[in-house]
């Protein structure tokens, strides 16, 4: 249990109230004790929590189309050989984080009086599946990748982070892996600048029922039907 | 929290965005989503009140040199704050007032204990007592 001070400092520091070097001092003392980094997270999500009270407002489709033009995805090249055909394409992460925001802001939320079931929230979710693809052994370790994928639109979008660049002549290439398919489905190779975190959207070549998984291998250069290089990140 | 719907929309938006383009940085240990979520977006807002209140000084000073710059925003709690009152009822008002102010108001510490005519002390344990309460009654309910 945290004393008095240390309390009410961690409720400044919470509340984004300590200016930064007292920030820097409180986070020093925050990463060496456990004890207190678990204080803190409870401290961090009962104030969190209070913002579930407030009764839902559902923001303007205003705000959405704003949204939308201001964060435009890069798109994603697929392999020469693959035909799959092109969707009709929303910018449907957006969406999505509309979606997630609404649920998150707007709605009862289940952690306060108002018990929200598991069911009911998982179903809130349903829309949209978000992956974090960390570095396997043949990877970069602190490589990450976020993966969010629309199974009604059957597109997604993917942001890179410090993954460098593929070998020369090689591609990073995206696989979903669908448990009703016996064979990884591609979803195109990767063509970002690799220097910047980037967003970049991707269609599969053929129809995913369930998104369970996704991964990247490092491919000959253009990319291949079918996985044969190292995966180099997967989901978690 | 921003008493303006034009100004909250602007605020949601810039949350929107930065939710997405922070998405990297989330780290589960140290928050749910949706704390995380709640925290840029109250951050956005304050960042809007802060400014605000720049302007007002400004505008004020400007305006009116020798009247003391209003800093302080509206204490009542709206009727939308119905719900939490209800859910926040078993803590004693003065808990209830500086938590409030502090979350739902954005007023500093400093901020909270000028308006409220109190010392620094006393706020900080005010909302150090009635935070440590809710988490006890959130324990319990959930």
């Amino acid at each position: 249990m945290m004393d008095e001070r240390t309390y009410d400092l961690a409720v400044l520091y919470v509340f984004g109230e300590l200016s930064a070097e007292e920030k820097t001092a409180f986070e020093s003392r925050l990463y060496a004790d456990a004890e207190m980094q678990t204080e803190v997270r409870e401290l961090r999500e009962t104030t969190g929590s209070l913002a579930a009270l407030l009764p839902p407002v559902a923001p303007p489709d205003s705000v959405k189309q704003a949204v939308l033009r201001e964060i435009q995805p890069v798109p994603i090249e697929q392999p020469p050989m693959q035909n799959a055909a092109r969707f009709v394409w929303i910018p449907w992460a957006i969406a999505a984080i509309f979606l997630i925001c609404a649920s998150l802001l707007f709605f009862e939320w289940s952690a306060l009086s108002h018990k929200m079931s598991q069911t009911q929230a998982s179903e809130k979710f349903a829309k949209l599946d978000l992956k974090v693809l960390q570095a396997t052994k043949a990877g970069t370790p602190n490589s990450i990748v976020l993966v969010a994928w629309n199974e009604k639109a059957q597109t997604g979008t993917l942001k890179v982070s410090n993954l460098p660049p593929p070998p020369a002549n090689h591609d990073y290439q995206l696989w979903i892996i669908d448990p009703a398919e016996k064979a990884p489905i591609s979803a195109g190779v990767i063509r970002t600048s690799f220097k910047t975190p980037k967003e970049v959207r991707f269609h599969p070549v053929q129809p995913v029922k369930e998104a369970a998984n996704f991964a990247i291998s490092v491919e000959r250069k253009g990319g291949v039907p079918h996985a044969k290089g190292p995966i180099v990140m997967v989901g978690k | 929290m921003l008493r303006d719907r034009q100004e909250a929309e602007d605020a949601l938006q810039e949350t929107y965005v930065l939710l997405w383009k922070k998405a990297d940085q989330y780290r589960p240990e140290q928050s749910s989503v949706f704390t995380w979520a709640v925290m840029l977006a109250r951050g956005k807002a304050i960042d809007r009140l802060r400014s605000r209140q720049r302007r007002s000084r400004v505008f004020e000073n400007a305006t009116e040199p020798k009247t003391e710059p209003s800093v302080k925003p509206e204490i009542t709690i709206s009727g939308e704050r119905t719900f939490l009152n209800e859910t926040l009822r078993e803590l004693p008002d003065e808990q209830r007032e500086a938590i409030d102010l502090a979350f739902f108001s954005g007023l500093t510490h400093e901020e909270i204990s000028s308006q409220l005519s109190q010392p620094l002390g006393t706020i900080k344990a005010r909302i150090r007592h009635g935070l440590l309460k809710l988490r006890e009654t959130f324990n319990q309910t959930s």
